[in-house]
């Protein structure tokens, strides 16, 4: 059992090797490919992070938005109070304020734009009004739907939130994202298509060579593995590649950027891919050139028999 | 033991290679195939080493019936042949070392146990020297001695040489079959085909004679 193990690592380690000497000697081949990945892999993975930060710059911009939220007239202060308080628990809240019909026509007549209209009035016309501040973190979807929520509170008669721009933004966002996914999809698909296309030249190309092989009795995976490898280092590659194109976009960007975010009052500063990015396209390229290769290396290696030996 | 029964082999876009032949080869035996060119030689070399599969008819070896041989059991059955071809294939971009070594690496062996072998078997051919030697620089007859160390460096069960001393002179294909039949006297089933009636004669073995594909003649060298 020993043995097999060892035997297990060692013809993987010599199909590999043979495949860094390989690239060594002829780099060129190898490079093409993985320059492909790399393309295919920086365009999605910049529009995904396109999105990323837009949707931090727009984070910031619920501040301030108060969500003022309207109580039956028939609640009275006491209850009105411990909603508010109530509500001023709740993780997504800041705090919360209740304003009594009273303190409601105070306020409006020391704003002072209604002179003495207020005076006129035969009985008080304001309900009763909670005023609430969300956490700024919140998104616009995580704020509708706690608004959704407090709706279903029985002493509550309506809310008022200014959420529609955000809620068509990040609409938008999320368009921007499907497509960036359909985009992902289809050059994954084209990652697969050239570096099987390429492990298929190669086959080829080593026609005579497999067949030999196969005279000798190689099995199947033995003869797979050296074609594998290469389209899997391809990809690995041509992922580590992208990052350093995503990263060079950042860091061409990033000044411009905060310099504009300046201009604007806002303190706002471009993410880039991170240096664990490279490990997320790397992984992704790896594993595509791994399947791309292994597809086509299964499809073609079955026509190659050594009958003209 | 390989046993034929029957057999015919019908190439696509040709004539019939070999027509109804049945023979069996005893474990450690040593048998020559002749017959003109076209008489179907290389054919029945290739249906034992299951690179052709027979049209008719049964090709068992050791119990196994090749022509049920499940795929993925081919590779297993292979290594236990040697096979020397017409045509020797190469790995042009390995040394002769490593080309001989080839059957060994397939399976797994370990690298320092394939070049002792590897070397041990270019020794037997007079080829040490050149072991790394790329195999694009070789001669015809080196080529083939190469190819005859390879077919021999695993330590078969079963060779099976196609005209193994087509591009050797004489003295050179004398020392190569008696090569051969130094195997054969290790226990190893020996199958050589050749147009060459000399080394029969010399060697005094079992011969087949094959004509448009049928077996004319089967005979032990005792009958003769
Ligand atoms: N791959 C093939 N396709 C079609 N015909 C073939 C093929 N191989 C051999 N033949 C034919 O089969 C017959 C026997 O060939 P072969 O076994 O090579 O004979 P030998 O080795 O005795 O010269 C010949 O007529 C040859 O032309
Ligand atoms: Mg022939």
């Amino acid at each position: 059992m020993d043995t097999r193990i060892a035997v297990f690592f060692q013809v993987r380690a010599q199909a590999l090797v043979a495949v860094l000497q390989e690239l060594v000697y002829a780099p060129a081949g190898t490079f093409l490919g993985a320059a492909v990945v790399a393309v295919a892999l920086a365009l999605p993975a910049g529009l995904y992070g396109l999105t990323v930060n837009v949707e931090r710059l727009t984070g910031g911009w619920n501040r301030g938005n108060e969500v003022s939220i309207y109580l039956h007239r028939s609640v009275t202060d006491q209850a009105g109070r411990r909603l508010a308080a109530n509500l001023a628990r709740e993780p997504e809240v800041v705090a919360a304020r209740y304003v009594s019909p009273n303190s409601g026509l105070q306020e409006l007549a020391r704003s002072g734009h209604f002179g003495n209209t207020l005076a006129l009035l035969p009985h008080n016309p304001l309900p009763p009004v909670i005023v609430l501040k969300p956490r700024n973190a919140l998104s616009a979807q995580g704020l509708s739907a706690f608004i959704t929520e407090i709706r279903t509170i029985p002493d509550v008669a309506t809310v008022e939130a200014d959420l529609k721009w955000v809620q068509r933004l990040q609409a938008g966002l999320v368009v921007v994202r499907r497509i960036g996914i359909l985009l992902a999809i289809a050059l994954a698909l084209a990652i697969l298509v050239i570096i099987g296309n390429s492990a298929r030249l190669q086959i080829l190309n080593r026609r005579g060579e497999i067949e030999l092989m196969k005279l000798v009795g190689a099995t199947d995976g033995f003869i797979r593995r050296p074609f594998v490898y290469t389209g899997a280092l391809q990809g690995l590659f041509g992922g580590m590649l992208g990052w350093l194109l995503l990263a060079l976009g950042e860091s061409a960007l990033s000044f411009p950027v905060a310099h504009l975010a300046h201009l604007y009052g806002n303190r706002f500063t471009l993410h880039g891919p991170g240096l664990a990015g490279i490990l997320d396209l790397g992984g992704v390229g790896f594993m595509l050139g791994w399947l791309g290769a292994r597809i086509a290396v299964g499809r073609h290696l079955g026509d190659i028999e050594p009958a003209q030996v | 033991m390989i046993e034929f029964s029957h057999v015919s082999k019908h190439y696509r876009e040709g004539h019939e290679a070999i027509r109804d032949l049945s023979f069996r080869i005893e474990r450690e035996e040593m048998v020559f195939i002749t017959g003109h060119s076209g008489a179907g030689k290389s054919t029945l070399l290739k249906l034992i080493a299951r690179i052709e599969q027979p049209t008719r008819g049964q090709v068992v070896v050791d119990g196994k019936n090749l022509t049920r041989l499940p795929r993925r059991h081919i590779p297993s059955y292979r290594r236990r042949l040697g096979v020397v071809f017409q045509d020797n294939k190469f790995l042009h971009d390995r040394d002769v070392l490593e080309n001989v070594g080839l059957p060994l690496a397939v399976r797994g062996t370990p690298a320092s146990e394939i070049r002792k072998r590897a070397s041990a078997a270019l020794d037997k051919v007079g080829l040490l020297a050149r072991a790394h030697a790329m195999p694009i620089t070789l001669s015809g007859g080196e080529q083939q001695r190469v190819g005859i160390a390879r077919a021999i460096a695993h330590r078969p069960d079963v060779l099976l040489a196609d005209e193994p001393t087509g591009n050797l002179d004489g003295d050179l294909s004398d020392t190569i079959m008696d090569l051969f039949r130094e195997f054969n006297e290790y226990g190893v089933t020996v199958i050589i085909a050749t147009h060459d009636r000399r080394h029969i004669s010399r060697l005094q073995k079992r011969a087949f004679m094959l004509k448009d594909g049928a077996l004319i003649e089967d005979r032990p060298w005792d009958a003769r």
